[in-house]
């Protein structure tokens, strides 16, 4: 068997195992969207009306299998609250996280890259220290805490930028820039921080190696050291995180979202979630764990790319 | 009636209760016409039909008040004023209403506003098959068609409150178009069509909601603004932030940090409503041990809940002895409520001769858990063992509803007659009686206050039911239904927040 090939299994384990555990745990809540639709002036048998006529009142694993046969032929379903289509709802939303998860990571490759070059260059000396010490600063600060201030700051403060809202790029790409630079920001501030330590640990690892040491043998400057020679090499732990990172994200930032008011896949889970809607809460979390999966997926491909013995030791087996 | 997690933390001490008039309102100006308003509510839309949506919430009813209206409307101080309805009469024993329409509406799609278009309307929610979970508490059995302006509302009983109950918008009381809904089908929800002064436009899911001014509205004045938009916002700061940058100019409000400090703020005003209804704990008096009449009263008079609503709100929000609120118009002289005396609640526990352990049911929030800690830290110093039970709120409705609780966290909502609520709670054979509550007395009090069409008999039938009340400790009344809006110096014209919503129908904007 091909390691594509046991990749690709993997994957199909991976989603029946989500799928049919994300099942299990939304149906033992306590609660129930029949309650939440009807209100809490609802008369028993109405609410076991409703029940039944969603299908409610029917042994659980009768209804994932039903589910899983309507989402392998592509329908999601509709909304138990809303009536939209599952798969619409999350393709409405899907831009917003996309958007958010890239420029959050360019935000946080953007200064763990440098900020870890600079770091080694000398370790222990004054930079390295200072990185340090701002890393473990802002991995510490909760991102609700984050947004907040950030809003205070820019918007309120200094009016640079809107406080929350999303404008969609149909409307200019400079307003749309300009709703997303502070979300972006919020998540990128902390997320650089591990990029940038692992990197860093990478970094210092490599510029060991025999092959640096032949670099600055030649004569070759530092920076072209550390750029052309160490950086490449070093990259495997940052690509790792990067990849679970936006694997993450794709599942929108549940937290940034609500603060900033963005309309993305995380407050879309949050809100089915307190709305008990089974069925949504079943279609986004099928297609955060496929992106997830398919992310990684890649990011492994990607080390192919980066280092060609994986690539030789991969397609030999 | 909402449960009490959503808004258990605020508002302002207003000695006579009802909203206050601020300044900048009794010296505007002519309205200016033009512009955008945008709102900032807590909460995305449920949708827009009511069946489907089943409940609104306040987000809901300021957005579906835009482009919906109601029969009747209410003034600030609580007056009927003409709307759809020209008129609404109930004959001499309040068992038929007769609703006079206004010429000359149409629907925002063209259909002429009709006795029909109101009879279809609140059929519809009749309709057990469609099971709108509100239809017990209309109380009204169906609607007929008189003449094309003239709809008559059959009751199911004697019924003293149905023109003001259908005055204030909500989910059953703003009428919808149930022709377009046929014809739109599954997508009328997300594209409501109503008579209001808005004309729906767009709405984005959890991003904002956007209404134009109706050109063909029936009060030729009306609207002043061009557009309103309603964004969601579900951060108090952030919604406080994007006030204060100006993003949007009106919120609604709850956190009472923010009104605190929105008071001070020159460029901000602060609109208060203290409604009826309260936010109440509900005892379980059919079992052991809040059977028993001494326990109950123990815990009302071992209870501080001036002090508490002082703390979990920062002062602003009033506590009263009875569950009626400044925005009822009752007043009672007498409501019997028993003191706060820790003293005599151990004496009435000594007296009933055995340790008390009580389980309180709130919803896992900050809300819930700050209101069930100060209950908790209340009774133990009377010598009752509190268990906070910490459950989402659909299970805390659940178990509520299903009397599977001792004590319990929730709210009687804020509504323009006392009657629904009221009856509702304490009738014993109403079926969200909760508390299991069985006196022949108070279900007498209750059908004059119901079918009585002389206010003050009405009035004082209520004041008598709270004397009850009190006495046998049913409910504790905890704090006021209380809510708020801040907004821009250059916002006029917002009507009183009634049910927590805020209508744009007449407001303006200054330059």
């Amino acid at each position: 068997m091909t390691w594509l090939s046991r990749q690709l299994l993997r994957l199909v384990a991976v989603l029946f195992a989500v799928t049919l555990l994300t099942y299990f745990i939304v149906n033992i809540l306590p609660g129930d969207v029949a309650i939440v639709i009807l209100g809490n002036l609802a008369t028993p048998e109405d609410i076991a009306g409703l029940r039944k006529d969603l299908g409610l009142d029917r042994p659980m694993l009768v209804r994932y299998f039903e589910w899983l046969g309507s989402a392998l032929s592509g329908d999601l379903g509709r909304s138990y609250r809303t009536s939209e289509p599952v798969a619409q709802a999350i393709i409405d939303r899907l831009p917003v996280s996309l958007q958010l998860m890239v420029m959050a990571q360019l935000t946080a490759v953007g200064i763990a890259i440098p900020a870890a070059l600079l770091s080694v260059r000398k370790p222990g000396g004054i930079f390295d220290r200072i990185s340090a010490a701002s890393a473990f600063g802002f991995l510490a600060v909760p991102s609700f805490m984050l947004g907040i201030v950030l809003i205070y700051v820019f918007s309120v403060r200094f009016d640079l930028l809107p406080a929350t809202g999303f404008t969609p790029m149909s409307e200019g790409l400079w307003d749309n820039l300009e709703s997303m630079i502070l979300p972006a920001l919020t998540l990128g501030l902390i997320e650089w921080t591990v990029l940038m330590r692992v990197l860093r640990s990478d970094l210092l690892t490599t510029l060991k190696e025999d092959f640096i040491l032949l670099a600055r043998a030649k004569g070759l400057p530092p920076w072209r050291v550390l750029l052309g020679h160490a950086l490449r090499p070093s990259s495997f732990t940052l690509i790792t995180v990067l990849g679970l990172n936006i694997g993450g994200l794709i599942g929108g930032a549940v937290i940034v979202e609500q603060i900033f008011a963005l309309p993305g896949v995380g407050r879309l889970l949050l809100g089915a979630i307190f709305n008990r809607d089974l069925i949504l809460v079943q279609g986004t979390v099928t297609f955060i764990a496929t992106s997830f999966v398919v992310i990684n997926f890649l990011v492994d491909m990607l080390y192919a790319v980066l280092d060609p013995r994986v690539r030789h030791v991969r397609f030999r087996s | 009636m909402g449960v009490m997690s959503r808004r258990f933390g605020l508002v302002a001490a207003l000695a006579a209760g009802l909203a206050t008039v601020p300044a900048w309102a009794q010296q505007a100006a002519a309205p200016v016409k033009g512009g955008t308003l945008t709102i900032g509510v807590e909460s995305d839309f449920e949708g827009f039909d009511p069946i489907k949506a089943g409940v609104y919430s306040n987000s809901t009813v300021t957005a579906a008040s835009l482009f919906y209206e109601t029969l009747m409307r209410l003034d600030d101080k609580g007056n009927l004023i003409p709307a759809l309805a020209l008129s609404m009469n109930a004959n001499e024993d309040g068992t038929i209403w007769i609703a006079k329409l206004r010429p000359g509406v149409k629907f925002h799609d063209g259909t002429p506003f009709t006795a029909q278009a109101v009879a279809d309307h609140f059929n519809r929610l009749l309709d057990p098959a469609n099971r709108y979970a509100g239809r017990v508490y209309l109380a009204i059995e169906k609607v007929e068609v008189q003449d094309e302006l003239t709809a008559v509302f059959k009751m199911r009983g004697p019924n003293a409150a149905l023109a003001k109950v259908l005055a204030q918008p909500g989910v059953a009381t703003l009428i919808i178009s149930v022709k377009a809904l046929n014809e739109k089908g599954a997508d009328y929800n997300r594209n409501p069509v109503g008579t209001g002064p808005f004309v729906f436009k767009e709405w984005r899911a959890a991003d904002r909601l956007i209404a134009e001014r109706n050109p063909n509205y029936w009060d030729k004045d009306k609207p002043y603004l061009d557009r309103v938009i309603v964004r969601p916002l579900p951060d108090s700061d952030a919604r406080y932030a994007s006030l204060a940058k100006g993003d949007v100019q009106v919120i609604w409000e709850d956190r009472a940090e923010n009104i605190v400090k929105a008071k001070k703020d020159r460029n901000l005003n602060v609109q208060t409503w203290i409604g009826s209804g309260a936010l109440v704990v509900p005892l379980n008096t059919v079992k052991e041990p809040l059977n028993d009449k001494r326990v109950r009263q123990a815990i009302a008079m071992g209870l501080n809940r001036k002090a508490n609503a002082e703390v979990l709100s920062q002062g602003l929000r009033p506590v009263f002895d009875d569950p009626y609120g400044p925005s009822s118009g009752i007043v009672c002289k007498d409501n019997g409520a028993l003191p706060y005396d820790p003293e005599r609640a151990k004496k009435l526990l000594a007296d009933y001769g055995k340790p008390v352990q009580l389980t309180m049911t709130i919803t896992a929030t900050p809300r819930g858990r700050e209101g069930g800690q100060v209950f908790q830290a209340d009774m133990k110093k009377i010598g009752i063992d509190v268990i906070i039970k910490p459950v989402d709120q659909t299970q805390l409705v659940k178990e509520t509803i299903a009397r599977d609780f001792q004590i319990s966290g929730w709210r009687i909502i804020d509504y323009p007659d006392v009657d629904t609520q009221m009856f509702a709670n304490f009738f014993s054979k109403s079926p969200i009686n909760f508390s299991g509550y069985n006196n022949p007395e108070a279900d007498r009090l209750l059908m004059v206050g119901r079918t009585n069409l002389d206010e003050k008999v009405r009035f004082q039938a209520y004041c008598d039911l709270v004397k009850i009340l009190n006495d046998d400790v049913v409910w504790l009344w905890t704090g006021s239904n209380i809510d708020f809006a801040i907004m821009r110096k250059n916002v006029h014209n917002i009507p009183a927040l009634r049910g927590g919503a805020i209508q744009a129908e007449s407001a303006w904007l200054s330059k």
